[in-house]
């Protein structure tokens, strides 16, 4: 049975990342453009917060190894039922945006939250089809007709 | 001071009918916009002023104030109950707002950031009308080597807002600072880090769809987990609202809290550029560093709500004062008002106060009227908020999710925007299980492109000679300042971590299963 892993392993991720993160800001730095005559220029700011990000980023790997910290790190794993559904609930929220334009608010809307209301574990369909078409429809209304911001309809626009 | 002018005005506003019913009408409606996580004040306050155009000059300026303040307060609605600020001054209630929330007092955390936003906002229209021509002046004192020493100050409070991990607090500050340099540089005009093609990012990073993204989008995508694990429950919650206001013992702990973050917030709103989630933010680190039981805050206690609410709308005031003396507005919402102004034929500025004294009293006593509408409207709608939160999870989160997600697009009718909540939301979902604070980001977001373009501008100025900002008084006050914040602040954090050594908490038990 495979180990589970503890937090200071976490961190020791996080710290590797964090590094990996300043480094790469810190060496697309170096390729800006040096203005002449001015004292601080564009790369500057962003270097500092790179070192600062891979200082403290070190820090925590090198305290990762002195923690008598042995607490059970969060799981990321694909098996996990709660990951799973997380994952379930990012996709259909990363359609919804990919098709925001070109399907439209009223029709992605109410499926989108069916779908979500089923993935949290609702069952009574009745309700939720109810919940998902009058959640859309008020919202829309608000947004348009209050709040004077046009939502995309996709192929129903002409309703503008 | 024309007594007799200031008390006959206020009498005025106060017995005019149409004055007070579009104050009331303002305030409900900047409650409801402030609620909506992407609606912020600004919005609510440009929507509106087209309605403004046929009213007269005060009723006009009443309306706007109503919504003004009303959304001031409607921010820290969705921040207790959803854990998601409506507006980026409630960014700051989320710390303490929230954990009272999951604890079963929604209804009393509620109550205190009401009660908190109308003292504060009392506060703040009291400075207004004693003392303009001082702060003014004050405030108009400030160049950009002083905005980089207020933005160095606001970000001294990192420390008091990283919960406990110092270390992480800061990976994930450096890590807000660094993004917030994403976009066109503001004194060069060149593009940093952005690929080709994506011009959504040209401003920097969109910061209301980053802040629905951290909270809303990264709460929703944690609580379907915990909830699909039996971690948390997914049944209603049944909560009992017994009072719309706090009790005696709230109010006794909570009011220098108050009195500070009204200060703090009435100061800081003066200071054009600076608004409402730094005042909050300053508030908070401060009523932190000088409490009694610092390891409380983070974990749900009245006196963390109380500061952030009172300072941000003791902004309102605040931001009024440049606007009045000076013609220059304190933030974007003065500035739609100085719009507003202008329109009905008065410049607002110095010899305002020379030729139509009665209108500037006149607008004393609106704000005075709109933080007094906004607490009727806060009071009787808590008990219908609270009832939010008794929805049952599995309808309640895909309707968060949806709305705040709406929220995101409305905010420049951008679809990339949606996108950003959604990358933020994911990286905020993953910082919060790895136990890193979402906060310190917020923070850096608001104040680092703040600090940068505003040091950059002074030492453009100065030649690259850092030195001389020692021969600005105003810079020395706050860097004092800061060193005794960062000082304070690591002297509470050894004091909670050694509370939590005594109290067993290094030993948590495992979180979850693998």
């Amino acid at each position: 049975m495979k180990k589970p892993r503890t937090m200071p392993f976490a961190n020791r991720v996080a710290g590797v990342f964090g590094i990996l993160i300043g480094g790469t800001a810190y060496w697309m730095t170096t390729s800006f453009k040096q203005f002449i005559n001015v004292p601080v220029g564009p790369e500057v700011f962003p270097q500092i917060m790179s070192v600062a990000l891979i200082l403290f980023s070190a820090i925590l790997l090198v305290q990762s190894f002195f923690t008598k910290d042995r607490r059970r790190a969060p799981t990321l794993s694909l098996r996990d039922k709660g990951m799973q559904r997380m994952l379930m609930v990012l996709g259909i929220v990363v359609l919804m945006f990919l098709l925001w334009d070109t399907v439209g608010f009223l029709i992605l809307s109410p499926l989108v939250l069916f779908l979500l209301m089923t993935v949290s574990g609702a069952r009574n369909w009745a309700t939720m089809i109810i919940l998902s078409l009058g959640i859309t429809i008020v919202v829309w209304l608000l947004f348009w007709k209050v709040l004077v911001i046009e939502i995309p309809l996709g192929p129903l626009n002409f309703i503008y | 001071m024309n007594w007799d002018l200031l008390l006959s005005s206020y009498a005025g506003v106060m017995a005019d009918p149409r004055t007070v019913l579009m104050v009331f009408l303002g305030a409900a409606g900047g409650v409801f916009i402030g609620a909506i996580p992407g609606l912020t004040a600004t919005m609510g306050v440009a929507l509106l002023i087209p309605f403004s155009f046929g009213m007269d000059l005060v009723p006009s300026v009443g309306l706007l104030l109503g919504i003004y303040c009303g959304a001031m307060y409607g921010g820290s609605i969705s921040a207790i109950l959803i854990h998601t600020p409506g507006t980026p001054a409630a960014a700051a209630t989320v710390m303490d707002g929230y954990p009272m929330a999951q604890k079963g007092e929604a209804g009393r955390a509620l109550s205190i950031a009401l009660f908190s936003s109308f003292c504060g906002g009392i506060i703040g229209a009291i400075c207004m009308t004693f003392l303009s021509p001082l702060i003014a002046s004050a405030a108009l004192a400030f160049g950009p080597a002083e905005m980089f020493m207020l933005a160095f100050f606001g970000l001294s409070v990192i420390i008091a807002i990283s919960g406990k991990s110092v270390v992480k607090g800061l990976m994930s500050a450096f890590f807000g600072l660094l993004i917030a340099t994403i976009g066109m540089d503001k004194t060069c005009g060149y593009l940093r880090f952005i690929p080709k093609g994506v011009y959504g990012l040209y401003e920097g990073i969109p910061f209301i769809p980053a802040l629905i993204g951290l909270f809303a989008a990264a709460e929703v995508f944690s609580s379907v987990e915990r909830i699909a694990r039996g971690e948390q429950s997914s049944a209603k919650t049944t909560l009992k609202v017994n009072r719309v206001l706090p009790s005696w013992a709230d109010i006794r702990t909570i009011w220098k809290n108050i009195l500070t973050g009204g200060l703090i917030g009435s100061f800081i709103g003066a200071i054009p550029g600076a608004g409402g989630d730094i005042s909050a933010f300053v508030s908070y680190g401060v009523a932190k560093s000088t409490s009694r039981h610092p390891e409380r805050f983070g974990q749900g206690t009245p006196e963390g709500v109380a500061a952030t609410e009172s300072a941000n709308n003791g902004c309102s005031g605040g931001a009024m004062i440049p606007l009045l003396s000076l013609g220059v507005p304190g933030d974007s919402v003065t500035a739609i008002l100085l719009g507003a102004f202008i329109m009905k034929g008065i410049q607002p500025g110095p010899m305002m106060y020379v030729d139509k004294l009665d209108t500037v009293y006149a607008v004393f006593a609106a704000l005075l009227l709109a933080n007094l509408a906004m607490l009727i409207v806060g009071m009787a709608g808590i008990r219908f908020f609270t009832k939010i939160i008794s929805v049952e999870k599995k309808i309640l989160l895909p309707s968060i999710l949806v709305i705040s997600l709406v929220g995101a697009y409305a905010i420049n009718q951008n679809v990339f925007d949606v996108g950003v909540a959604l990358v933020f939301g994911l990286i905020g979902y993953l910082m919060q299980k790895y136990e890193f604070p979402l906060s310190p980001i917020l923070l850096t977001l608001i104040l680092g492109p703040l600090s940068e373009s505003n040091f950059r501008r002074f030492m453009q100025i100065k030649d690259g000679n850092f030195f001389s900002i020692f021969t600005h008084p105003i810079c020395v006050v706050f860097m004092v300042l800061s060193v005794a914040s960062l000082v304070f602040s690591v002297f509470n954090q050894r004091k909670i971590n050694r509370l939590g050594t005594e109290s067993g908490d290094g030993e948590i038990p495992p979180t979850q299963e693998g």
